[in-house]
């Protein structure tokens, strides 16, 4: 027993400075331990529960760290069953229960899984909201619906924890797409400087890069957004959609007898 | 003095009031003791009818009459009389009884004859309205244990004649522990009871257990896991009645509400709304209305006065009616005292989450009417009306309102300002087009669903000439079926407060 938890504990510190080579080495010994537990009721199986949630969790926080998004949602899947309010009750609460459901709350937002973000904030107890772990997520979809991006780059800077980076960085690429698109529909152009504001881009070599992806012409420091008008409403006619719908109604009225 | 006297006076006419009422309360109570207590007994004689004959129909109105009309007027006293009276089975008798004095003295008249019935049906259905009166007298812990035991014994027997009573006594057993914050307790028994009806094809115990089931899901807010079973799961639409009916759209409708599909979830809570009973059932209309309201405020629509205005809904649609004044006319401040003033009741209503969601749409709204009013306007002015926090922000804020096409306009960087587009026809787009293929198809969509709700009368295929007094019991029967969307029902009423 103390053997394992010698283990257990070199594995935590090693994911805590970031050592990756120590951690990968002790997770599949770990992980073959807890195969061993048996469960059962009573009370032996305290230890075993909080030895293999401890496990669970580090090993959520050494996948996110090392960006292998697949192993954390594996661990994640595992370490929510001890969430739940049978198990809540029986085992002391754990210190970085709130860090790993805000950092899969960060993962649907970040994937755009807007439903299973939502599904999964109802899960979440109202008082824990006002906690910073979750509360950031959940500020961060406001401002992501809103559309107020600026306070989305400055949400970057007071994450609760450095894990939640990782996430981020994978959002702001969503998210420049989305200014993008509305930059085309808002504006009809737009001074460089604006745009490298605008887009949060470092240097204007890489906003030429963008805009070149994009088809915006660059014209004495102005990027022009729109190519031309188009062509009015009036005269198109979306004759896919009438004919279909027509012959629905065709088909209803003739069933009827 | 004098008022000494009249109070005197007053005490001595009231005292003697009080014993003329006392009398005549006596009476009435006597007989209504004696008319609840013979229509039992009809009832009772339908359920033997059903155990011999075969046929669900006796039930299903004996059933119905008790449970709307009498269930109020149960005393110790009657259901004793009853179960005395009626029951052979010594044992499940002084169970009953048992349970029964717990309540209240219970005292033995010798005068009544022993009963003599012992068909299952009749001793479930007795043991089913003694759950009922226990759960009405508050008495929880004796009514869960009496809706176990009385679970246990349906699943012991086979007979397609207990289906209706098992399916309202899974009702009662489920509401019990609910009554007692147990719920997660009984998950798996409802579940595999689910399974058995499915495979006995036994249509009403499916629906009312498939609702129990979701209505578990979701009391513990675990929407993924209702999601996934009304998915994996179908609802007996074609033979079930209207209440479950109701109550599993309304159920989809809290899911799709969550998971963002609001279109969706709108069309299913108009559904649940027709089919709820009209003057009845205000708890159930109740929750759909509430509901309704932050689906069509999410939606981007504004929910007419009139859903507000509805007599018996008036008082409680009182704050979700300040909730739509503020989002329609777009002001966050008066958005937010709201939500602070009435949090607990969004909070029991299981709406604060999805109104917390309303915050953009009052921005959106905001935004709209600013566009509508103005053909040029400065951000800062713009910041000023919306209670935002800088330019920069509106600017974006305003950016991703005319990607998302709620306004129509173009940002002029430079001098700060935003020009509205021209108006053009609303006629010569697309919008009627529109408007009228969504009426059009709900119509059709009605009159298919009406044909395939009729229903041959049981017997039409048997061709026999009916003697007079069949035909007097089918003629009362349709009568009753007239009847049943109008008497259903203060279970619903019980259930959705």
């Amino acid at each position: 027993m103390s053997l394992n938890q010698l283990d257990l504990d070199n594995f935590v510190d090693a994911v805590k400075v970031n050592n990756f080579g120590g951690a990968a080495a002790l997770l599949p010994k770990l992980k073959i331990i807890c195969t061993t537990f048996t469960f059962t009721e009573n009370q032996q199986g305290i230890y075993e529960k909080i030895f293999h949630r401890t496990l669970l969790e580090n090993a959520c926080l050494y996948y996110v760290k090392i960006k292998d998004i697949l192993g954390f949602n594996r661990n994640f899947a595992q370490v929510k069953q001890y969430y739940d309010e049978k198990h809540t009750s029986i085992l002391s609460p754990s210190q970085n229960h709130l860090l790993i459901l805000g950092l899969n709350l960060l993962h649907l937002l970040s994937s755009n899984q807007l439903p299973d973000f939502h599904t999964e904030l109802e899960l979440i107890p109202v008082e824990m909201h006002k906690d910073p772990h979750i509360r950031h997520p959940i500020q961060f979809e406001q401002y992501l619906m809103e559309g107020a991006y600026n306070k989305l780059w400055s949400s970057r800077a007071d994450v609760p924890s450095e894990t939640y980076t990782v996430f981020m960085d994978m959002m702001f690429t969503t998210v420049r797409s989305e200014i993008a698109e509305c930059l085309e529909k808002a504006y009809k152009n737009l001074s460089s400087e604006e745009a490298l504001k605008a887009l949060k881009f470092q240097s204007l070599s890489e906003l030429s890069e963008f805009c070149n992806e994009r088809d915006w012409k660059i014209v004495n420091n102005y990027i022009i957004l729109r190519l031309e008008e188009k062509k009015d409403a009036k005269s198109e006619l979306a004759a896919d959609k009438l004919i279909s719908q027509t012959l629905s109604y065709a088909r209803e009225l003739e069933r009827i007898v | 003095m004098s008022n000494n006297k009249d109070i005197t006076m007053k005490d001595e006419s009231s005292s003697i009031e009080i014993k003329l009422n006392e009398t005549e309360n006596k009476k009435k109570n006597e007989i209504t003791v004696t008319s609840v207590l013979s229509e039992l007994k009809n009832a009772v004689g339908l359920i033997e009818k059903t155990g011999t004959s075969k046929e669900q129909r006796f039930m299903v109105r004996a059933l119905r009459t008790t449970l709307s009309s009498l269930r109020k007027k149960f005393t110790t006293l009657i259901l004793q009389q009853l179960i005395f009276t009626t029951l052979s089975n010594s044992l499940l008798n002084d169970q009953l009884i048992e349970y029964l004095s717990k309540i209240d003295t219970v005292e033995l008249s010798s005068d009544e004859k022993k009963g003599n019935s012992n068909l299952p049906e009749v001793e479930i259905y007795l043991q089913l309205l003694v759950t009922i009166f226990l759960i009405d007298k508050k008495n929880y812990e004796l009514a869960t244990e009496c809706a176990s035991s009385l679970i246990n014994r349906i699943q012991s027997f086979n007979r397609r004649t207990l289906f209706p009573l098992g399916a309202k006594a899974f009702f009662y057993y489920s509401r019990c522990f609910e009554l007692q914050n147990r719920l997660s307790e009984i998950r798996g028994i409802l579940l595999a009871a689910h399974r058995t009806a499915c495979l006995r094809h036994d249509e009403e115990g499916q629906a009312t257990l498939l609702n129990l089931i979701l209505r578990n899901y979701l009391h513990y807010n675990m929407y993924d896991q209702a999601y996934k079973f009304s998915s994996k799961t179908s609802f007996p639409d074609a033979t079930v009645a209207g209440s479950q009916a109701a109550r599993y759209l309304y159920y989809q409708g809290c899911i799709k509400s969550i998971q963002l599909e609001y279109t969706e979830a709108y069309s299913v809570l108009m559904q649940a709304i027709r089919k709820a009973p009209q003057n009845s059932a205000t708890g159930f209309r109740l929750s759909v209305n509430k509901l309704l309201c932050i689906v069509q405020l999410l939606m981007g629509e504004i929910p007419q006065r009139s859903t507000f205005r509805q007599s018996d809904l008036r008082v409680a649609l009182k704050p979700y009616l300040q909730l739509t004044q503020a989002v329609r006319v777009g002001d966050l401040a008066e958005f937010h005292r709201v939500i602070k003033n009435f949090a607990d009741i969004f909070r029991k209503d299981k709406t604060y989450t999805l109104i917390q969601r309303l915050h953009h749409n009052v921005i959106k709204t905001g935004l709209r009417k600013i566009n509508l009013a103005y053909s040029r306007i400065h951000l800062s002015d713009i910041c000023k009306k919306l209670n935002l926090d800088n330019v920069a922000d509106a600017e974006f804020i305003v950016a991703k309102a005319i990607k998302d096409g709620v306004i129509d306009a173009i940002i002029d960087h430079e001098g700060g300002f935003i020009q509205s587009k021209e108006n053009i026809d609303i006629y010569s787009t697309h919008e009627p087009q529109e408007a009228f293929h969504k009426r059009i198809s709900f119509c059709l969509n009605i009159h298919n669903e009406a044909v395939k709700a009729q229903r041959f009368p049981a017997d039409a295929h048997k061709l026999s000439k009916e003697s007079e007094e069949a035909r007097k019991e089918r003629m009362k029967q349709e009568q009753e079926l007239a009847q049943n969307w109008v008497d259903e029902d203060d279970e619903d009423d019980e259930m959705f407060l």
